[in-house]
């Protein structure tokens, strides 16, 4: 059983590395203006994508052969094999389309990472394990299918978002960096801390509190002190993009294509939760925080309509909004729930 | 003032209120921080629970129910007021968009156009060597099937031909969709929680019932027929995980029909506005056990004779010497001695003949047949093995909201594709003579995505060009 479904690890053990060097690649061919990086980083993008197109095809074949027969859509590794072809998929798409690859070192660096983190041991499992009964159902293929198109339309829109306010070297560029790191600082305190605070309720204030303390420190040394500094890389990089009405507009429509299909994903996952456990709402951790991503989205879609906020204002509710996102994917894991496998 | 308008005047600040997007962004953001506290502080456990954790706080934070969020009557009453605050929003709202949408189109407007065409960002302009009637025509033509509402009009003192066309009007109306989807999942909500109720059964193959204890125990519900439990099977993959438990059940209605139904997890039998849901099983106790009776001997000498038995529950039977009977009382799948599994056990009672001997309540464990040794009686009861019978659990719902929750979902989605994925698009034509030629300008406009708009908008333009070079010749 153990070599049946070694042919679809091993080709996503590939593609995770195409996916790192074609995040370098294209960071490369941004920031030193190197042409033939970028085009190498497409190539290796389409690669990788094709790879990992196989790779999740092979497993669903491979789990027939195992006589279980199922599509791998239904825990953390399957997820995020599915986010890495469903994001750099759809970013291809973008590339093609409005030609420019900046976006690419942030899509593929988020796919790298994500397909990385699934090969880690413990963190994700690569083996094919048949599904409980609750799980045998097409409203799951089609509720973790949307809820990850979704998913990748946010990270794009969180990409866009820093692109944008680099093309506008807008001052907010180092509030949304600082965001960044806060977040990242809030990941790891809670990890350490983990193993010292046992109530989850207080590690997550804690490392909350720790990240805001980043952000507010890290904010303003970037826009007061680091800023000016980097007037020129910050122009350099910003040479090749699009103008910025076009950043915010595809960054609207991105925002846009990810509140569609995580509205379809909370609806098909509620009539899939009807008809398993005779409930299509339960207050269950993973479903009220994709109501509180869904809702952070919608208040922007609102102060859009109503008060006409673009640009900037766009560009802090997409980096907000993809925090929620990651804190639904990841961090309601550590609350207990329903939602234990993905 | 007079009372009357100071009274119309509360009424009106109260519905502007009420009908403000400014209160929609407020309650969707203590919807959000009321769902986050709900999430991170632990609901529903046992005081002390909660008491560790909070210590002092516990008391204030139970009393504003920050323990039960989601039940709490201000969570209610932010829902009560999103509702209220959709449904006056929406219609104070409604007539102006209808207007728009069912007007007759603005007059096309050759100032209008020139300061739109001067401010685009597009701006598609080219002359040709063809008649302005032809051009006209021609444009009209081109544009007729690409949009829904085309009108052509000469401009005054001979200036030209100014063609408006349209499309998707009617998408300006994708916002109400959805806020009516939003408000039939509310209201679907309130009804299954008013009418509606949850519970559970647990039946063992030939059990049969027509009552429901509700989730949380406090009361009894009769169902509109009876259910009775003919088999229970479970299966299993290879690596021991559960891959499908089905119960065979048959229901009897009350005047009389019968059907038989096989309910599996995500399969729930409905009937009659009730569902059936598979939501657990266990093992119930067996239905015969095998025992055997040891002789107890002294260490060193041969083993003792060996007696097999094959019994039922309750079922009194002779011991092997016959000095009193014994019967299998109770079953437990999993024992647990000090606080440890032990596995299956079964209790035996043993009551003797000689009234002076008292009846012996005796714990045969299945795993460890010497355990009964302790009893230091004449014989050693060990249960070899057993055939395991399940019961099955049954989730089972009323929810008299559950088709309004779902009229709503289609509402919502239909709304978003139409107010998230269209545009009402809008495209006008000027067409003027200049230098003996025909010049020709385009200008788009839209309500949603102007990028892909303008893209649209110049590969029209250049379709339309093509189209007059090729009169030209």
């Amino acid at each position: 059983m153990t070599s049946s479904f070694a042919a679809s690890s091993d080709i996503l053990s590939v593609v995770t590395f195409i996916y790192g060097l074609a995040a370098l690649l294209y960071w490369i061919g941004w920031i030193f203006k190197a042409p033939l990086a970028g085009k190498v980083a497409t190539v290796a993008a389409i690669v990788g994508v094709l790879g990992n197109w196989a790779g999740f095809g092979l497993r669903w074949v491979e789990s027939y052969q195992m006589g279980i027969g199922r599509i791998p859509l239904s825990n953390l590794y399957e997820s995020l094999v599915f986010f890495g072809l469903v994001t750099m998929t759809v970013y291809l798409f973008v590339e093609f389309q409005y030609r420019f690859r900046a976006l690419g070192a942030f899509a593929a660096s988020l796919c790298f990472l994500a397909l990385a983190y699934a090969s880690l041991p413990g963190s994700g499992d690569g083996a094919i394990r048949p599904l409980l009964p609750a799980l045998q159902s097409n409203w799951l293929t089609a509720h973790v299918a949307t809820c990850f198109l979704g998913y990748a339309a946010f990270a794009l829109a969180f990409g866009l978002a820093h692109l944008y306010l680099l093309k506008k070297s807008d001052h907010a560029l180092g509030t949304v960096l600082g965001a960044d790191l806060g977040a990242v600082v809030a990941v790891i305190s809670g990890l350490l801390l983990g193993r010292v605070i046992f109530s989850a309720f207080f590690l997550l204030v804690t490392a909350f509190f720790i990240g805001l303390a980043c952000f507010f420190l890290a904010g303003y040394a970037m826009t007061h002190f680091l800023k000016p500094r980097m007037d020129r890389l910050v122009a350099r990089l910003a040479d090749k993009l699009p103008d910025a009405n076009t950043l915010d507009e595809l960054m609207h429509q991105s925002i846009l294509f990810g509140f569609l299909f995580l509205s379809a994903g909370i609806i098909t996952g509620a009539v899939w939760a009807n008809s398993a456990w005779g409930r299509y709402w339960s207050w269950d951790p993973k479903e009220t925080w994709s109501l509180i991503t869904w809702l952070a989205y919608a208040v922007f879609l609102h102060m859009r309509l109503v008060r006409g906020w673009h640009g900037a204002k766009t560009a802090y509710c997409s980096v907000f909004g993809f925090f929620c996102v990651l804190f639904t994917w990841f961090g309601v894991n550590l609350l207990p729930g329903l939602h234990s496998y993905a | 003032m007079s009372t009357q308008e100071k009274t119309s005047n509360i009424i009106g600040s109260i519905t502007d209120f009420l009908a403000s997007v400014k209160l929609s962004v407020f309650l969707f953001i203590i919807l959000a921080l009321a769902s986050v506290s709900g999430t991170i502080i632990p609901q529903g456990q046992s005081p002390e629970a909660h008491q560790a954790v909070f210590g002092q706080a516990y008391g204030l934070m139970d009393a504003l129910g920050f323990f039960d969020v989601f039940r709490a009557w201000w969570f209610q009453l932010v829902l009560v007021l999103l509702a209220a605050n959709l449904i006056v929003c929406s219609s104070k709202r409604l007539p102006a968009t209808l207007k728009v949408v069912r007007a007759s189109g603005s007059k096309p407007n050759a100032a209008r156009f020139d300061s739109m065409f001067s401010k685009a960002s597009v701006k598609p302009e080219e002359s040709f060597d063809i008649s302005l009637e032809n051009a006209g025509q021609a444009a009209s033509l081109y544009l007729g099937p690409r949009f829904s509402r085309i009108r052509s009009q000469a401009l005054e003192k001979g200036q030209g031909i100014l063609i408006a066309a349209e499309k998707g009007r009617w998408t300006r109306l994708g916002a109400y969709i959805i806020h009516a989807g939003f408000l039939l999942v509310l209201a679907g909500g309130l009804a299954g929680s008013y009418w509606g109720y949850s519970g559970s059964i647990r039946l063992e193959p030939g059990q049969s019932t027509n009552m429901v204890r509700t989730n949380g125990g406090e009361q009894i519900k009769k169902l509109p027929f009876t259910l009775v439990c003919n088999d229970f099977a479970v299966t299993f993959w290879d690596d021991g995980t559960p891959r499908e438990y089905r119960s065979f059940v048959t229901v009897l209605d009350e005047d009389g029909e019968s059907f038989e139904q096989v309910i599996r997890v995500n399969h729930p039998l409905r009937h009659k506005g009730v569902s059936l849901y598979q939501s657990t099983y266990g093992q119930a106790s067996p239905e015969t056990i095998n025992l055997v009776f040891t002789e107890r001997t002294e260490p060193g000498q041969a083993p003792g004779e060996q007696t097999a038995f094959t019994v039922k529950m309750r079922e009194q039977h002779p011991l092997p010497d016959g000095s009193g009977t014994f019967a299998v009382h109770g079953f437990n799948h999993n024992y647990t001695m000090g606080g440890r599994s032990a596995g299956p056990a079964i209790l035996v009672i043993v009551e003797y003949a000689d009234d002076q001997r008292p009846a012996q309540e005796r714990i045969v464990l299945l795993r460890h047949p010497r355990f009964d040794a302790m009893q230091r009686d004449n014989y050693i009861i060990s249960a070899t093995d057993y055939v395991p019978r399940y019961y099955t659990g049954l989730q089972v719902t009323r929810d008299p909201g559950v088709g309004t929750v779902y009229a709503g979902f289609i509402f919502l989605m239909a709304g978003c594709l139409v107010a998230l994925m269209l545009s009402h698009k809008q495209l006008w034509v000027k067409l003027d003579t200049q230098g003996g030629k025909t010049r020709v300008k385009v200008v788009g406009n839209t309500n949603k995505n102007a990028y892909v708009f303008e893209r649209h908008t110049k590969r029209i333009a250049n379709n339309l060009f093509e189209k007059m070079r090729a009169m030209e010749k």
